[in-house]
Order: C-alpha cells, then structure tokens, then sequence
C-alpha cells in the first residue's frame, strides 16, 4: 500500500473509512468476530500512520494518495475502526477520538473494558476526562495510577472545555471524596499539569482551591484534613512553583490558631524548607499561634535556627520579630535569641546587620555568642563594624587603604599586527586535515578558517590526488548544516570545489547564511582553479581577520608576476582586512611597487597622500580604513554620498518608546539603522554591511557568522557594534534567547578591540541585562576596557546613566553587576565609585526609581576601601529628590560621609 | 535507547517512625530476600543528617536538563545507593539527568550504634520519608536503621515492595565514570562558611548552561568570570549548587576541587563529622558518561595481572591507600592506580575526593555489560580486530586507521596523540581519547609512548 501513488481500499471496511462513513464502520465491524477484526489491524495502522499527520501536513504526495485532506469524519470512521480491532497500545494511539463510540464499548471484551480507564489514564492527562466517565457510568474499575490523579488536576481544564465545572464532576462521582481528591495532594505532576499551572491558567472560578473550598463549606470536607494535608504536601520540598499552590491554599483556607495548632509541630519543621515561600507560611503561621500563646518558646527558638541563615531578608526580619515577641514575654530567653541572631550576620545586607546590633543591645549575649560575633565580625558590613566593635569593646578594624592605581596600561596592549598574533600558514597536509576538522566542529573559530581557506587555495594543485588523506573531512562536508555552521559550511563548499569539481554540484545544498561570504567563497575557488600555488589577496594573515600591508603588497606583485589580475571584490576585500595605522614601512614598500588603482587605494588607505582615484569600490573602501567611523570628505567629493559606511560613516539614531498593557509600563529599545540603496553594486562591502537582505540580515544568526562578520573590515567595527547594541539592548529582558549575541560582547575581550562609542554603548546596555551569561560577561568586558584603559569610566556611566537609569530603569541590576565588577581587581573599587557618582548624578532628568541599591553599593565601597567622593559628588547626591528606602540610604550615605 | 533492566526489592518503605524517640528505619534492596541490615544506632546531630540525605533526595529527583519525558520517568525510579564499610556509611545518589552526582558520609563520629555489616546496596527514599524527615529536631534525637534484623524482618511478615526499571546506560555509565573523574581532580579553593555562602548567594538564581563560568578567587572573595582561569574552577549552570546553600551555614568549610581538563567539579561541605560531596559534569546535557577517562586504563587492564591482585584485597575499606596496597602485593604504586581506576569505572570502588582516595564498594547494578558501557573501547577492539590499525612511523608515532570507509590518520604532535575524526576535532582531547587513537596506540611501541 505504501508505495500505490492512490489510495485504493481493499475491504468494505476501508471503504467506509475513506467515505467518512462512521455508522457504517460500526456496522461493519459489528458484523465481524474478534478474530475477523484483529485481521484488519496491520492495514488500519498503515492508513493511521499516514493519514494522521496528513490533517495537518500540506505534503502533496500524500494528498495525492488520500485525495484530499483527510476530513473530521474521516479520522473519526478510522478512530473507530482502530479502537476495536487494535490492541491496548492501538487504542491509546487513537487520535480522533469520537463521542459515539462511547455506546458501542460492548464490542470489546470484558476485561478490557474493566481496565480501560485505567489503560485512558495511561495516555495522559489529556484523555482523563473519558477515563473519568468510564468510572462514572460503571463501565470501568478506577484507575489507582498516579496518571490518573494528573488527570484529575488536569480537571479544571477539561470540565471548562465542557461547560462544566470541577464541583460537576464530583458531584457526578461522589466516590472521588472518598481517596482520591487526598491524592492530589501526594501528586507532584509534571510540567504541564500540576495543581500550580492549572490554576495559573483557569478560566473564572473552575479551580480546585474555589471546589475544594466550597466542599468544606458545605461539609463534604474537612478543613483541617485539608490544612494538614496542604501542610503534608510542603514537608514534601516540591520545586517552587508547584509548591506554591499548596501554600496559597493554606491561605486560602485561612486556619485559625485553634486549627493550626495540633499543627504546631508540622508549622516548626516547615522552617527548615528550601522553598522560601513555604518558610514565609510557616513564619505567618508561627507568629499567629506565639500572639495566641499555642507556642512553646523553645521550641520556636529551635525552629528559628535555620531562618536566621535564610538568603530571604524580609523572612530574617520576621524571625527577628518572633523573636522581639519571645523575649518580651520571656526576658530570660534574651540571650538564646542574640545566639540566634548573630547567625544573621551572614547575610550581606547592612539593613539587617544593623537590626541585628540593635537587638544585641536591647538582649545581651553570652560569652559563647560573643565569641561567635567576633568570628563574623571582619564579615560585617563596613557601614556596621563601628558599631558592633564597639558593642563588643574592640578595636575598630583599621581604616583601609585606597589600593594603588596598578591598573595595566594602554601602552602594554598588544596591536593587531603583533607577531604573536600572526596567523601561521599551513604547508603539510596532515594539519590542513585537522584545521578543516577543527574549524567543522567549532564554527566560531574564523581565525582558523582563515588559515585553512588560504592553505585549500595555495595546496589546491596537490589536493586533487590526495583524496585518501581528506576522507574525514570530505565525508563529514556532506553533513555540515549552514544554517548552524554557516563558516564551516563555507569552508565546504571550498573544499568540495577544491579536490575535486565534479562533487561541487553534489555540494550545492551547502551554502551560507551571508552572501558576501558565499561571494567570496566563489572568487576563491575561482583562484584556487588557477592553480598558481598562491596565497588569495583576501586571506587573512593576523588574528581577527587583518592583512599585513606587507604581506598585501608581496601577494600584490607575486600575482602580478604570475600575470594573474584578482577580481575587484578580492581587491575590496583584501584592503577592508589592513589595519588603520601600520606604520610607515608598508606605506614606504606601496610607494615604491608599480602604482596600479589597487596599490594606490592601499596608499590612500595608509593615509598616504595620493589623488582619490578612478576605481569607486577601492577608494570607497579605503576611506574606511582612512577615516574608521568617521566621514572622508575627498572621496565624498569625488564620489558622492552612496550609503552609509561609503565616504559618509553610518549614523544611527537611537529612541525608548514607553509601552503599555494594563498596569505595566516597559520601554523598548529602537534604532534607526541606516539602509543602503537597492541595486547598490555588490562591490562596496562595507556599504552592504547595512543592507538587511533577507531576515537574518548582515550578521547572521550563529557566533561564527557574527565573528566571521567582524573580521571583514576589522579596523572598522562601528557597525558591529551598533548592531550588537541593538540586539542586546532591545533584549535585556530576554525576551528572546538570543544566545549568539555573547559574540558580540566577547570580540571586546581581545584588547586589540577598541571601544568605539557603540562599543561602549552595548556594554552599558549589557550590564543590566537579564540572562546572567550575558551580564557576567558584560562584567568582564567593562572591568577588561577599564583595567587596559581602552575605555573610560565617564563614557561607560554617562551610557547607563542616559539610557537605562534615565528612561528604562535597571538599578538594581546595575548595583549588581557593578558590585561584581568590584571584586574583580583592586583597582575596580575606585572605578565603580567613579561610576556610580556619574549614574547618579541626575542633571535635569527625573531621578530613576529604587536608587537605594546604588546608594548603598557606594557606602559600601567607600568605607571598605577608604576612598572619598570625587569633587563635588557629595553635593550632588545631597540634592537628589528621593523618597522611600532611597531616600533613607541617602541620608545613611551622608551621614557617615561627614562622620568620616 | 539501552537500558540495564533492574528491581528493587524492599521489604517495607523506608520511614520515620514518630515515637517519642523517632527514628529513621532505610529499607534496603535485596534480591533474594536477604535484605542487608548494615546499622543500629543514634545519630550525634539528628536535624543535620536529616537535611543531608534529604539533599541526596533532591539530587536523585533533579534533572537539570530535560531529556525526553520518558527518561524522565525512568529516571525518577533510581534509588540511593548506601554503602558500609570501614566504618562510615555513605549515602550516593546520582541527578536524573546525570549531571550532578551527591554523596552524603556520615563518619564514625555522627553516630552512637553499631555497624552491624558492610556492604552496598540500594535504600529506599520516599517522598513520605523526606516530608518526615522536615519535622526531625535535634532536641528530639534520632535514631537510624539502615535495613533491618532477619528476626524482625521475619516477624514483620510485610509484602515484599518489587520496582522493576530499565536505567539508561548513559545513568549506569556515568554513575562509573564520576568516580575516575574524581580520582583526577585536586583541590583548588577552599573557604570558611560565611565566604562560601556568600558566594553562593551571588551566583545567578537562573541557568548559566550556556556560557561556562570560572569560580576564582578575587580581592573581595570568590568571584566568577567568563575568562578562562587555570588558577580557577569552571562551572555551567550554577544553579546546581544550590542544594549546597541551606546546608552552607551549618558547615565548617567548603572545599573545591576540579581536574587540570576542567571537565568536572567537586564541591565538598565539611561539618566534621560528616560531609557531603557534590561532583557537577562540565555541562548539563553531558552528563559523566562517555568521557572516557579511564578508558586507557581499561583498554589495558586485560594484560594487566595487577587488577586481579588489587581487586583480592577489596575488603569494604573506606579508604584503600595506594602505596600500601603496592608494598603489600609486591607491585608498583603506578599499578595499584591503574587497577583502582579500572576498579572505579567497574563499579567496585567509589572515590573519596575529600580524602583523596579510592574506597571499596560494589555497585547493586547488574554490571555484566561494562563493555557496552564504553563503546568506544568496543570500537577500538572492533578496529584492532578487523586489522585497520596500520602503524606508519614509530617516532614521531603516526598509524593509519581504515573506518568504514575513511581513513584517519593518529599522529603524535607535541607529545600528545591526535586524530582527524569529528570528535577529536570537537573536544581536543578533554573527553578522553577517540576510539582510533585508542586502538592506534594499542599498536604504538612501548620505548616510543610519550608521558
């Protein structure tokens, strides 16, 4: 049957499937033995298996072969037909599950129709409401699975779908009260079903807590069965959000102290949970049964241990109340409550240190908690130590020393043309082999690529016998896919050409994401077919894809000398690799070579003194390495305005627009990027970098394309950066995982990269980003440009300050990353304090909400490194109209600012 | 997908019995009925060992990659494993998506009782037991069973509890490896608790799978960055650590290990008397399985008589000691490793990195198919056996090796063997050796092996 190109049906039974004819599959069926059916079964799963998928499928063969996409009806005369002759497995696989057959279930046999709910429940939640009314009627044993309490928590969906509600269905099933209902409190369910995401996502007052609710109302349950199951479920440790359905519960059933406490003991064990918002319940519940004087002291005292570690600052507080109202009642127990208290002091906010030192004030401490105070002590926040050394009657830690400026300078950097840096070029086959194996499996390694491109080009006359050797990167080039390895891809397509042109037809499904690329892939095998045994002009010789000028001007006279004329875009592409200020001898070799349009436009790009001359796409490209990110006024003169990165450089216009949905407000990110003309001549590359030519656009979507993209004009990478501010800043909230966009921060940890004003937009925008590989490298990025003075603090902070402090506010982000960047070196302390003072220093604009965490990471550093403000920043921050916890941390900032 | 087919057997579940004086009775798993009965006695801090085996309940039940959901049923079946010897018990258990790997050990100075018996096997760890096991208090005590007498199991006359599973070999096979991969690593961090909590708490609350970071040590305490520090321990998906947070404050010091490849990373809580140790892989979709780090030892154990010396002397030590174990066989101390690597990757030997030792133990799995277990050993035999192995030059060392119908070249470069397949091209090395480097150097010349 599967290879008729039309379905022909070879018995009446298939003829009324085709017909849509589900009586008359009934009937037919009712006419035969089960022995008589079981014959049908191999056929009916052929047609399932193809006819199934094809509801949805627009694949024209198997339309074909049905005749048209299959009908309601159609899959429903199948289902049946599939459902009483198949097995248990046939009939869980059953897709187009119809109503109707529910009065022909005598047809099966009687144990298989006692389990049949139980085997329903098997498939999945999804099918639990046909198991449920298989119990219900009597027609099935209830299942005793753990499937089938899910489908039961599943229920409010079901029911809903129905026009029905979770209380119909009990009522409808009495017997559900008598067990099962308890177990939805035993079963964690999975991602999908579980007590939290049902409710999350119900329509109206179809919820288990509103059903359950309301059967203790009526008397059906017991309130406290249920506080105590609810309280069961939470001893259990679930992942947080499922256990969050069981908390919100407890309070929706909103236990009395009577109720809760037979409870007691459950209530003190839930303090040990690792789920906070369970701890957050117990802690509630705690303080209403000590109010009502239903709590043994001690035994609080006991349970409260493990709160006074919690990472939860509000949750430390609650416990320091609790314990506020011990010793009130109980002075005696002042002691055991500092013992416990101290354990707070492991929390780094100094909020709660300072909460702490006031109660050792207010209860005293023995001898073996205060032994423990002064082990913590060096641990206590700086803005703190005065106060709880003198509490103690110790010497106060000696003030800190600023740490000395010992920051790397510019001058230690390497250049782009370092001799470490040079790319080695390949001369044996054994390691042509391993690059080309390497560069396949690690795409992002385009310094590799380049090194294996030129050795394919330059070994290509020695490559076409040496089929043997290059087995294992022939045979695994026929499996690269573009879209996830578009440099390796690229580098296929050369190999293929290169050792033999017969297979480049077979090798036309690999292609790349980038057209210049794919362009460039095509002049090079063009070369390589010369079979000169030299180096292409386009090949890189230096990391991040630069070209020795002199190494160019060898290439430049050896191709001269084999009476080879590279094509105009290898031309392009060669000068948009050399680096913007080489030094004088490459310009001096330029000068004295044979002064064709190309050695010329070398010269212009050297910053030699040369007319701009007759070839557009050279000269175009040489204004960029000429003037990197910024206008040529002689080539525009000459040539006119031909889009952006021609001789005007690409300008870009950055907007927060404010969105609204009900309550919340977000600001997105926009850029108005430059476009280049259509039509534009595919020669002037660095133009092209603007022109988004299919969804992807430029850069690609993987790493390698990204790195690939920087390496085409090296010197120049304003554009790079643009694009990677955008993309990182209009996902801060990672909306989108974008993982590939680290590419673009990770370039900036090369200290041959430097940090063009898009450069350090991006970093800005990166440190208050959401997903934390993101921002930890952020963090890496700012400390490296600062430490090697590749960028400075005013620029970085000026950036945060306009942009998200300004208008889409992050600072808690900000106190984060910044607070981070600190510990990285003992030069950074000083750089975020710089920093800071600049985020904060508000000029006209509105001061941002939730400055404290700003305020408070500034104290900080000042008093553990023993640095001052910068002139005129205290001034500044006094003026600062804050309100709230803000203003609190300000005037604590101030405040110990003058008592230093 | 292969699985080892396995049944636990338990004669009740495990529980904790809320008398006046509770106690903690671990059903363990036998298959014939004669369930081992490894301990009687009273634990010195009931809440602390509480929360300790209850992270090894989380560990078991975590799955910090989701594979298909039908491993992840499976998964969920895999009990604790609890070994006796020497003294201590610990408690293994390994994540469902084996990428984390915990091991809590209660040390003679945790308990007051007996250590009635040693050996290993699995225990029973229920989510009734751990909601339980939350109201432990240390006013209360605690005492712990960890199986059962045969007089009492007779009089109890309970059903027998049987759960048949197919554990993935990738589960089996990891559970092996992480043993080796702790054998290799050495520590590199080690801090008090209020440092070390600290630290934690830093650490992002969300999944870092994709972007490797490095836990140094900085001017202001540990810190972590994307640049690569040899100095440092990598880690990806931090959120791992996060069972170690709530016991931080409890402990004495943490204590960090990896090895020089940096592929995995131990993470050790001392409090003393006990310890819990948790081994993280390089990535969470990795798992421990197929890194191939004992695979040299394994493709030459076959030749080797000192496996079978070493392996006579496993008594259920809780530390087998290397140069010992080399003066008391007559054998070199080189041998002994190997041996206990090759011991460790078969399932008879855990690895104590706190100690810095192998201890003995034998893993309840039916370990019959360990050859399956490393197909890549059973493809550079496969390779050695159909004559595809043709060695070129002694030195510098360089062979040929025919697969299917590719032919890749092993050649020795700076001392280190490589290959021109995709997987060596991928992990240079840092995942073990390649089958055709493995059967290559089979062939390779004694006087020509580099170090």
């Amino acid at each position: 049957m599967a290879t008729e190109t039309v379905f022909v049906p070879s018995s009446v039974l298939e003829q009324r499937i085709h017909a849509g004819d589900f009586d008359g599959v009934i009937a037919a069926l009712r006419g035969m033995s089960r022995p008589e059916r079981k014959t049908h079964i191999a056929a009916l799963r052929e047609i399932d298996k193809r006819v199934t998928p094809a509801r949805w499928s627009a694949d024209e063969a198997l339309l074909r072969w049905w005749g048209a996409q299959p009908t309601r009806e159609q899959c429903s005369a199948l289902g049946a037909a599939l459902f009483f002759c198949g097995s248990g497995q046939d009939r869980t696989k059953v897709f187009a599950w119809d109503d109707r057959m529910y009065a022909f279930l005598d047809m099966l046999e009687p144990e298989v129709l006692k389990n049949l709910a139980e085997e329903m429940s098997g498939v999945g939640a999804w099918r639990a409401s046909l198991a449920q009314r298989l119990v219900v009627e009597g027609l099935a044993d209830r299942p005793d699975s753990d499937v089938y309490i899910m489908g039961l928590i599943n229920a409010p969906r079901w029911t809903g779908s129905s026009k029905s509600t979770v209380l119909d269905m009990i009522a409808l099933d009495p017997g559900l009260l008598d067990g099962p209902l308890m177990r939805l409190f035993e079963v964690e369910g999975s991602g999908d079903v579980n007590m939290a995401s049902v409710e999350k996502y119900a329509y109206g007052k179809n919820t288990w807590s509103q059903a359950l609710l309301e059967l203790t109302r009526t008397g059906k349950l017991s309130r406290a069965v249920l506080i105590e199951k609810s309280l069961e479920t939470l001893e259990r440790d679930w992942p947080q959000f499922r256990a969050g359905w069981f908390s919100r519960f407890h309070d929706v059933l909103a236990p009395t102290a009577d109720e809760m406490a037979p409870l007691t003991a459950r209530y003190l064990g839930l303090c040990h949970s690792r789920i906070p918002p369970t701890v957050t319940l117990a802690l509630a519940s705690l303080a209403a049964l000590l109010k009502a004087g239903r709590l043994d002291h001690d035994d609080l005292l006991d349970a409260l241990a493990p709160v006074m570690s919690s990472a939860v600052k509000g949750q430390v507080d609650a416990a320091l109340k609790l314990l506020d109202a011990v010793v009130k009642q109980e002075p005696g127990l002042g002691h055991a409550a500092s013992a416990l208290a101290q354990r707070a002091l492991a929390h780094e906010s100094p909020d709660l240190h300072k909460k702490v030192i006031a109660r050792f004030s207010a209860w005293g401490f023995d001898a073996a908690t205060r032994a423990e105070i002064e082990a913590v002590l060096p641990h206590v926040s700086a803005t703190n130590q005065p106060a709880l050394s003198a509490l103690l009657g110790v010497a106060p830690q000696a003030k800190p020393q600023p740490a000395p400026a010992s920051a790397p300078t510019r001058a230690g950097l390497p250049a782009p043309l370092d001799a470490a840096r040079k790319l080695v070029p390949i001369v044996e086959l054994d390691e042509l082999v391993q690059t080309i194996a390497f560069v396949f499996e690690n795409d992002e390694q385009v310094d590799e690529f380049e090194r294996a491109l030129d050795a394919l080009v330059r070994l290509a006359p020695q490559l076409a016998n040496a089929r043997s050797e290059l087995s294992p990167v022939i045979k695994r080039a026929a499996k690269l896919s573009a879209d996830t390895r578009p440099v390796g891809a690229a580098l296929a397509l050369l190999l293929a050409f290169v050792i033999d042109a017969n297979i480049f037809e077979a090798s036309r499904n690999i292609h790349t994401s980038d057209h210049d690329l794919r362009r460039r892939i095509a002049d090079l095998t063009a070369f390589a077919a010369l079979g000169t045994g030299l180096s292409a002009l386009s090949c890189a010789t230096h990391r991040r894809g630069f070209i020795d000028p002199l190494v160019l001007a060898d290439r430049i006279e050896a191709h001269s000398l084999a009476g080879i004329s590279a094509q105009l875009d290898e031309q392009v592409r060669a000068i948009l690799r050399l680096p913007s200020d080489p030094g004088t001898a490459a310009l001096e070799r330029f000068r004295t070579m044979a002064q064709t349009p190309l050695v010329q436009a070398c010269r212009y790009a050297l910053g030699d003194d040369v007319e701009v001359g007759a070839e557009r796409a050279l000269f175009l490209a040489a204004c960029r390495i000429r003037h990197p990110g910024q206008d040529d006024p002689r080539v525009l003169a000459t040539y006119g305005d031909v889009g952006p990165d021609g001789a005007l450089a690409a300008r870009y216009k950055w907007t927060v627009s404010e969105h609204r949905y009900e309550k919340t407000v977000s600001y997105h990110l926009g850029m108005e990027r430059p476009q280049a003309q259509d039509g534009l001549d595919a020669s002037l590359i660095a133009v092209h970098r603007n022109n988004v030519e299919d969804w992807r656009g430029y850069f690609g979507e993987t790493e390698g394309s990204l790195l690939y993209a920087a390496s085409v004009v090296p010197a120049s990478l304003e554009r790079f950066f643009a694009e990677g501010a955008f993309q990182i800043g209009y996902n801060t909230d990672w909306w989108e995982a974008r993982w590939y966009d680290k590419a673009f921060l990770s370039l900036l940890m090369d200290p041959t990269v430097p940090a063009t004003p898009h450069a350090v937009k991006m970093v800005a925008l990166a440190l208050g980003a959401k997903e934390p590989g993101q921002t930890a490298l952020a963090i890496d990025v700012f400390v490296a440009l600062l430490l090697e003075q590749r960028a400075d603090v005013q620029a970085i902070a000026s950036e945060i300050r306009w942009f998200v402090l300004g208008l889409m506010g992050k600072n808690a982000r900000y106190a984060k990353s910044l607070a981070s960047a600190a510990r990285a070196h003992p030069a950074m302390p000083a750089a975020v304090v710089a920093a800071l003072c600049i985020m904060l220093d508000s000029g006209a604009a509105a001061v941002p909400k939730d400055t404290g965490p700003l305020l408070e990471l500034l104290l900080e550093l000042l008093l553990v490194h023993g640095l001052a403000l910068p002139a005129g920043a205290r001034e500044r921050i006094a003026r600062l109209p804050l309100t709230g916890k803000a203003k609190a941390a300000q005037k604590d900032l101030l405040a110990r600012l003058s008592i230093g | 997908m292969a699985a080892v087919d396995h049944a636990y057997r338990y004669y009740a579940p495990s529980q904790v019995d809320a008398a006046a004086q509770p106690r903690l009775r671990l059903a363990t798993s036998s298959a014939n009925d004669l369930h081992p009965h490894f301990f009687e006695g009273q634990l010195t801090a009931p809440r602390l060992s509480a929360e300790l085996l209850g992270a090894v309940h989380i560990i078991v039940g975590s799955r910090f990659f989701i594979p298909g959901a039908a491993l992840a049923r499976i998964i969920a079946l895999a009990d604790p494993v609890v070994t006796s010897g020497g003294g201590v018990l610990r408690f293994e258990g390994f994540s469902g998506c084996c990428s984390a790997y915990i091991r809590a050990d209660l040390l003679p100075g945790s308990y007051d009782g007996d250590v009635v018996a040693k050996g290993t096997t699995n225990v029973d760890f229920n989510a009734p037991m751990r909601a339980a096991l939350a109201r432990v208090r240390d006013a209360d005590g605690l005492g712990l069973s960890v199986g059962q007498d045969q007089l009492r199991l007779r009089s109890g006359a309970s059903d027998i509890i049987e759960k048949k599973v197919a554990l993935p070999m990738r589960w089996v096979r990891g559970m092996l490896e992480v043993q080796s991969y702790q054998a290799s690593m050495r520590k590199r961090l080690e801090m008090g608790a209020v440092q070390a909590l600290r630290f934690f708490r830093a650490l992002p609350k969300a999944s870092t799978s994709k972007t490797p970071l490095w836990v140094v040590a900085g001017p202001g305490g540990l810190r972590t960055t994307t640049r690569p520090d040899p100095n440092g321990v990598r880690v990806t998906d931090t959120s791992r650590l996060r069972v170690l947070e709530l016991l931080m404050p409890r402990a004495k010091s943490l204590a960090v290990y990896a090895d020089d490849a940096q592929q995995a990373s131990a993470w050790v809580l001392d409090f003393g008397s006990m310890r819990l140790s948790l081994v993280l892989s390089a990535e969470v979709w990795r798992g421990f399985s197929g890194e191939g780090q004992a695979l040299r030892a394994l493709m030459h154990a076959g030749h080797d008589d000192a496996l079978s010396s070493v392996r006579a002397q496993l008594q259920w030590q809780a530390s087998l000691d290397p140069a010992e174990l080399a003066r008391a066989l007559s054998i070199t101390q080189t041998q002994v490793e190997d041996a206990l690597r090759v011991l460790g990757v078969s399932g008879l030997a855990g690895f104590d990195v706190a100690e810095g030792s192998y201890f003995h133990r034998v893993l309840p799995f039916d370990l019959s198919l360990i050859e399956d277990m490393h197909p890549r050993m059973a493809g550079a035999r496969a390779l050695l056996a159909d004559g595809a192995v043709a060695v070129m030059r002694a030195a510098p060392f360089e062979a040929s090796v025919k697969s299917g119908d590719v032919l890749h070249r092993v050649r020795d470069l700076d001392g280190e063997l490589v290959c021109t397949c995709p997987w060596f091209a991928k992990y240079q090395g840092a995942r073990g050796p390649c089958k055709h480097i493995l059967a290559a150097e089979t062939l390779r010349p004694q006087s020509t092996t580099g170090s």
